[in-house]
């Protein structure tokens, strides 16, 4: 799995790459652990080709880090398959899902 | 911006149509069938009347049934997409979340809606074209908001408006179907209609000495015994079987309802052993299988499979764990470190409930800490899984809980001996566990099944 | 249940109360109770305010017992019929075969003359 970040409006975007599951969620997790990333952030799911409920796992963790921080985080550009995973695991109860990132950064 | 491209959003709020959720509590509002035709459909319809290509459904609550039900819209040739909200987004919040989609021209905002009255015949792009910015109807609780700039080439002459109907009780409901049925040439409905007030599905046996009358609307898979009277004014859904010698007129009768024998079903709904009477509202829940119930649908051959190896895979942990059983058990027990907890599951439920027991062992002591290394906790629970009442693994109630938030969805799924969610580390609450239960719900397979049996007997998280 | 017996009409007529609940499990209580009131009079009225529920057996009884008075010159009239018990009679025809009054007080008082209404 490949993370991408980039700045849009202030607020950092981390899209990632390829796929979400146990064997890459350490990857995404040390990736996150190694730098500060506070401040509001949005995660670019347009290209993950698959997502597992580890991965889903990390995304929950990170949305509850967030939230006790008081920080927005938002997904954004979720294609159909994770949409699914979202959807079948009531998971988009915890997030803020935007179908555009410009809309997401709030530009 | 305006790329003259029409799409419509559709958008659904859990806590609409309460009335509706309560009564038939095992599916989604919109997919509540009028005339045997599920809510969203009307809509989807109107959406194709006034030009959309697209059409997005956003919920802020699950839709799986929905979802499997519409697809991505290619039976009816429009692109059907899904979009996920927040109970407390506002129409701003939403439009934001939607932007890409709604920037691809004027788009149909559709809320609160669970049914538009059109009539297929009127031409209602000619309507939408004509629509300015804001919104173009709205009924007691719903509305049509039209978004985007409006084209110049408006036409002139009367345009025909869509309405939306009051539709805020079973009452109303009620009445709006015997209307649908008798304006049936305004709609699309489903079935074969050599006259106009007469709908047939496919597979409908009407044995002898059965009497038809009309206005009848009747579905798929329907067997009518004979010296029953169905009609006049019966809607009648699929897979309904209607005993002999009974009359069913002035009502409806929904999918997977069985009527007994020499029964009288007079202005009444019913759903599957639900009754209601939708002039007052009550309803009754039989207890009677003889002379209401619903029908299950039968097993499939991939869900017996899957019974029997779950069986098998119990079979061998019992063999497995005998010994240590035996052993540990009147161990815990001269402890005190045996207890035993039932409850009902689903939790709150009334029909179809089924008590769980399950045993609680504190990881107190070497024998404690042994017996939940092995899970000998779980060791009673597996005789269960041999008689097919559990799976062994799969949703595994929470312990503690008993007011567990179990929402619809989950409903469906057969509790079991080993959670899904004891395969992985991080859930951290019951919601959490859900995430997982669900997720391999719907991926796992027979085989995966005992590889994540394995899982959660190794994890050691659980002890 | 509760059972008295009432003169106002001119006639002895019996008076139950009867429980929340008649189904399978409790209606052989209400078949046996039945028999000794059957025996102080074949005038009865069920008051059936607190009925919450009834099933099928339950229905199965109120019609013998109903038979009963009717071979003895009586009647079963029943009052206060709450929407539940109503929508199951009416699914089963059994509601025709009662007179139904919206009291207790009425349906005492329809026996007045003692004639089967």
């Amino acid at each position: 799995m490949n993370i991408a970040e980039s700045t849009i409006n202030g607020i950092k975007v981390l899209s990632l790459e390829g796929v979400l599951n146990a064997a890459s969620s350490p990857k995404f997790k040390a990736y996150l652990e190694t730098a500060d990333h506070s401040g509001p952030m949005i995660i670019n799911l347009e290209q993950v080709e698959f997502i597992d409920s580890s991965g889903l796992g990390l995304l929950v963790r990170l949305a509850r880090q967030k939230k006790s921080a008081n920080e927005a985080l938002k997904l954004a550009k979720m294609n159909d398959r994770v949409k699914r995973v979202f959807e079948i695991t009531q998971a988009h109860s915890l997030f803020d899902i935007y179908d555009d990132i410009q809309a997401a950064a709030g530009n | 911006m305006n790329t003259g491209s029409v799409q419509t959003l559709i958008v659904l709020r859990e806590e609409e149509h309460a009335w509706l959720q309560d009564l038939f509590r095992s599916r989604h509002p919109m997919m509540v069938t009028l005339c045997n035709k599920p809510f969203i459909e009307y809509l989807i319809d109107f959406a194709i009347l006034s030009g959309s290509e697209a059409l997005r459904i956003a919920s802020d609550s699950p839709i799986t049934d929905l979802e499997n039900y519409c697809g991505n819209g290619s039976r009816w040739g429009i692109t059907i997409d899904y979009a996920h909200i927040l109970p407390e987004d506002d129409r701003e919040r939403l439009l934001e979340k939607n932007r890409q989609f709604c920037s691809r021209g004027k788009t149909m905002l559709i809320e609160k809606t669970l049914f538009v009255a059109y009539d297929k015949k009127n031409d209602y792009r000619l309507w939408l074209r004509a629509c300015p910015e804001g919104v173009a109807v709205s009924g007691t609780s719903g509305s049509i908001t039209i978004l985007g700039n409006k084209q110049e080439n408006s036409i002139p002459g009367p345009i025909p408006e869509p309405s939306l109907p009051m539709l805020l009780t079973i009452g109303e409901y009620y009445r709006l179907a015997d209307d649908t049925l008798k304006n049936a040439d305004r709609y699309i409905l489903p079935g074969y209609s050599s006259e106009p007030d007469c709908f047939l599905g496919r597979n409908v046996v009407i044995q002898k000495g059965a009497e038809i009358r009309k206005p009848v609307m009747i579905g798929n898979n329907v067997q009518i015994s004979a010296g029953s009277i169905i009609g006049p004014g019966a809607i009648i859904g699929s897979n309904v079987i209607i005993d002999r010698e009974s009359v069913v007129s002035g009502s409806i009768l929904m999918d997977n309802t069985f009527i007994g024998e020499q029964l009288e079903v007079k202005g009444r709904i019913a759903d599957g052993s639900l009754l209601i009477d939708p002039e007052s509202g009550a309803t009754l829940q039989m207890e009677d299988p003889h002379l209401m119930s619903a029908i299950q649908p039968g097993a499939s051959t991939k869900q017996i499979i899957r019974r029997i190896i779950h069986a098998l895979a119990a079979l061998a942990l019992l063999i497995v764990l005998a010994l240590p059983f035996l052993i540990l058990r009147p161990l815990l027990g001269l402890r005190r470190n045996w207890h035993t907890k039932k409850r009902l599951f689903p939790p709150g439920a009334t029909a179809k409930k089924l008590t769980i027991e399950q045993v609680v062992i504190r990881p107190e002591g070497a024998y404690g800490r042994l017996a939940i290394a092995l899970s000998i906790d779980r060791y009673p629970s597996l005789f269960k899984v041999l008689g097919g009442k559990l799976r062994l693994i799969g949703h595994r109630p929470a312990v503690s809980s008993d007011t567990s938030t179990i929402s619809s969805g989950c409903i469906a799924m057969n509790p079991a001996v080993f959670g899904y969610a004891e395969t992985e580390e991080w859930p951290e609450n019951e919601r959490d566990e859900l995430m997982v239960d669900h997720y391999h719900l719907l991926h796992s397979g027979s085989l995966n099944d005992i590889g994540l049996l394995l899982k959660a007997l190794l994890n050691k998280k659980h002890m | 249940m509760e059972f008295s017996v009432d003169t106002s009409a001119g006639v002895r007529v019996g008076v139950a109360i009867l429980p929340e609940r008649i189904d399978a499990a409790s209606c052989a209580e209400l078949q046996a109770a039945a028999a000794g009131w059957l025996k102080q009079t074949a005038n009865l009225v069920f008051d059936c305010s607190g009925l919450n529920f009834i099933d099928s057996s339950g229905l199965g009884v109120l019609v013998s017992i109903l038979r009963k008075t009717i071979e003895q010159d009586g009647d079963l009239k029943l009052a206060c019929l709450g929407m539940k018990a109503s929508m199951l009679m009416e699914l089963t025809k059994a509601k025709r075969l009662f007179s139904i009054h919206p009291d207790a007080v009425s349906a005492i008082a329809a026996f007045h003359g003692g004639v089967r209404q």
